[in-house]
């Protein structure tokens, strides 16, 4: 089966933090495909539909609808996304999201500077590790 | 015994026995009557005694004799009528019974105590033999129950005790009766008694034993106690009203706290995320429109990074403010040197190329909360090492003294230091006493401390000269 695996998912309500998130990839010359999905439920959406194409999961924890704790029980739950690398991207340093995220399964937590260019940075190494130096989880079976 | 003449009254013979006891001699007596072994308060009555007395025999009782030496005795008189040497007259025989008088008289006396001790009690008291027949009642006994004296004497003493609890009294008086033991006292108890008018009343009731001629007797005092418990559900009410405020408070207090902890949350992620977006495209403008801002735009631009960032800062700081006061404290020994030693090491490998001399007191150890004694102690440290950053022969210090008996802590660097005349605003939030281009900071950090010190049961202050460095001292 071939590995198609090479769409990063952000998912992001704020449409600012959006833009910025993809300036930053594009920055760093990080070429993967990147889908947005705005809430939990569009994330839930796409994750149920092509999840055999994603290679990373950019996650923000305020969300609408549903949130991305519920989002990341929903993609541990599921054998097709059970090992899939997810990195928490958000603004809160609370213990409690800490703890949660972890607890959930989340494989890494970074929270968003406000300095675009230690956020420019984040991302940078964030694309180095999880696209480029990370080994991929083995594919599901099917 | 002796014997007077009548008319006359005079002794005309007297024994051995009157000699002795009297005190008189044979020849005083002789020369006396028989008013004169009198009181002088009694001869009246001698003298209606004499003139009603023509019986041949008589005997009376009591009468107050009087000694030689002034002692006052009772005698029993018989006398019997005689003729003596030819005169009409009456042979005495006369028996001290001072003592038996005497004895009647203090039972008497301690009757009378008795009797006015019970009907001056304010609670009822009650005198029952072994079949609980009441033999004595007090006046008390008549206001507390509703029954007159004449009502409850000679009647059983379940009058006074509601029906169901009649049959216990009857058997537990009947333990007693049984038990033989000579004073037993059954103290204290709480019953419902029962008024005449059918109302039950609370009483206390206390029961001792006596034996009196051999019979047993048994005395319970029985004290009205409406009033008292009245009282004490009063304040039982009161207590359960105290408590159910105080549930109330601490609830209020709970949900106070959990909507500080939600604001400090929703803080942290709303309050940034503007802030992101005006960096961040600031940043975009500046890097791809370089070309088409001149340098005056960009230095604007630059101004708005910076100024968001900043507030980005104050922000953080704010939340660990608030975080400081929230936090559960845990109570463990901290070993304050070897925090101060962990810092100092993350300091010196920030460094800067900068030489600074830390002298840290060893085994400083204290109770407290380990994480906040150490954001406490990162904030001086940090503060120290920041000040002191124009100094050449930088030196920053840890350690402990003794103030006025209490164990005082303090960090002390020979850095730029501060006017004493504004040594209150030290530890507002946000107060600074340098511009950010000089030393960097948000003024947050000494108001940290001073909550984590207070937090601790301590106190902060700080002595400075400027130029000559500063030093802050606190206790735990």
């Amino acid at each position: 089966m071939e590995d198609r695996r090479n769409v990063i998912l952000l998912v992001e309500d704020n449409p600012d933090d959006e833009a910025l998130t993809l300036r930053a990839l594009k920055k760093n010359n990080i070429a993967n495909t990147v889908v947005v999905a705005r809430d939990g439920t569009e994330a839930i959406d796409y994750l149920s539909k092509h999840s055999e194409l994603l290679q990373l999961v950019l996650l923000d924890l305020k969300l609408p609808k549903v949130d991305g704790l519920e989002v990341l029980r929903h993609i541990r739950a599921q054998n097709q996304t059970r090992l899939l690398p997810v990195v928490i991207l958000t603004s809160s340093k609370e213990d409690r999201d800490l703890v949660a995220s972890y607890s959930l399964g989340a494989n890494s937590y970074v929270r968003k500077p406000v300095d675009f260019n230690q956020f420019a940075e984040a991302v940078r190494q964030l694309g180095l590790y999880w696209l480029v130096l990370n080994e991929k989880p083995p594919l599901p079976k099917v | 015994m002796w014997v007077y003449d009548l008319e006359t009254l005079r002794f005309l013979a007297v024994n051995d026995a009157a000699v002795s006891h009297y005190g008189y001699s044979r020849d005083e007596f002789f020369s006396m009557t028989i008013r004169d072994i009198r009181p002088s308060e009694d001869l009246p009555a001698l003298g209606e005694s004499i003139a009603r007395n023509t019986k041949p025999f008589s005997r009376s009782g009591a009468w107050r004799h009087r000694k030689k030496d002034g002692t006052i005795i009772y005698a029993e008189i018989s006398s019997h009528s005689l003729v003596f040497d030819g005169k009409a007259a009456k042979l005495v025989l006369a028996y001290d019974v001072t003592s038996t008088v005497r004895a009647k008289e203090a039972l008497r006396e301690s009757e009378e105590k008795h009797r006015v001790i019970a009907e001056t009690a304010s609670d009822a008291i009650f005198m029952i033999d072994k079949n609980s027949t009441i033999q004595f009642v007090n006046k008390s006994a008549e206001r507390i129950f509703g029954h007159k004296t004449e009502e409850m004497l000679g009647k059983s003493m379940t009058m006074i005790i509601p029906e169901r609890l009649r049959q216990r009294h009857n058997s537990s008086l009947q333990k007693f009766v049984t038990l033989g033991e000579k004073h037993i006292n059954w103290s204290g108890v709480e019953l419902p008694g029962l008024h005449k008018s059918g109302r039950e009343i609370p009483v206390e009731i206390s029961f001792g034993q006596i034996a009196e001629d051999g019979t047993r007797f048994f005395v319970g005092i029985v004290r009205d106690i409406t009033e008292r418990k009245k009282a004490e559900e009063q304040l039982r009410a009161l207590n359960e009203e105290l408590e159910e405020r105080v549930r109330k408070r601490t609830a209020e207090l709970e949900s106070a706290l959990k909507e500080l902890e939600a604001f400090s949350y929703s803080v942290s992620h709303d309050l940034r995320a503007p802030l992101r977006s005006i960096d961040g495209f600031s940043q975009a403008l500046l890097e791809d429109y370089a070309g088409r801002i001149d340098d005056t735009g960009k230095n604007y631009l630059n101004r708005v990074r910076a100024a968001s960032q900043r507030m980005a800062q104050l922000i953080d700081d704010l939340l660990n403010l608030s975080q400081v006061s929230r936090a559960q404290m845990e109570n463990e020994v901290v070993n304050l040197s070897e925090l101060a030693e962990n810092i100092v090491r993350e300091l010196e490998k920030s460094g800067f190329d900068r030489q600074v001399v830390f002298t840290i007191a060893r085994g400083l150890a204290v109770r407290g909360d380990k994480r906040l004694l150490e954001i406490a102690l990162e904030n001086l440290l940090n503060n120290a090492w920041k000040f002191t950053g124009k100094q050449n022969n930088a030196r920053v210090e840890f350690g402990s003294t003794e103030q006025n008996g209490a164990r005082t802590y303090f960090v002390r660097d020979n850095g730029v230091g501060f006017d004493m005349a504004y040594v209150d605003k030290l530890f507002s939030p946000f107060q600074r006493l340098h511009a950010p281009a000089e030393f960097p900071g948000t003024g947050i950090g000494l108001a940290t401390v001073q909550r984590i010190v207070r937090r601790h049961g301590g106190k902060i202050w700080a002595e400075g000269t400027v130029g000559g460095g500063a030093t802050f001292y606190f206790t735990l």
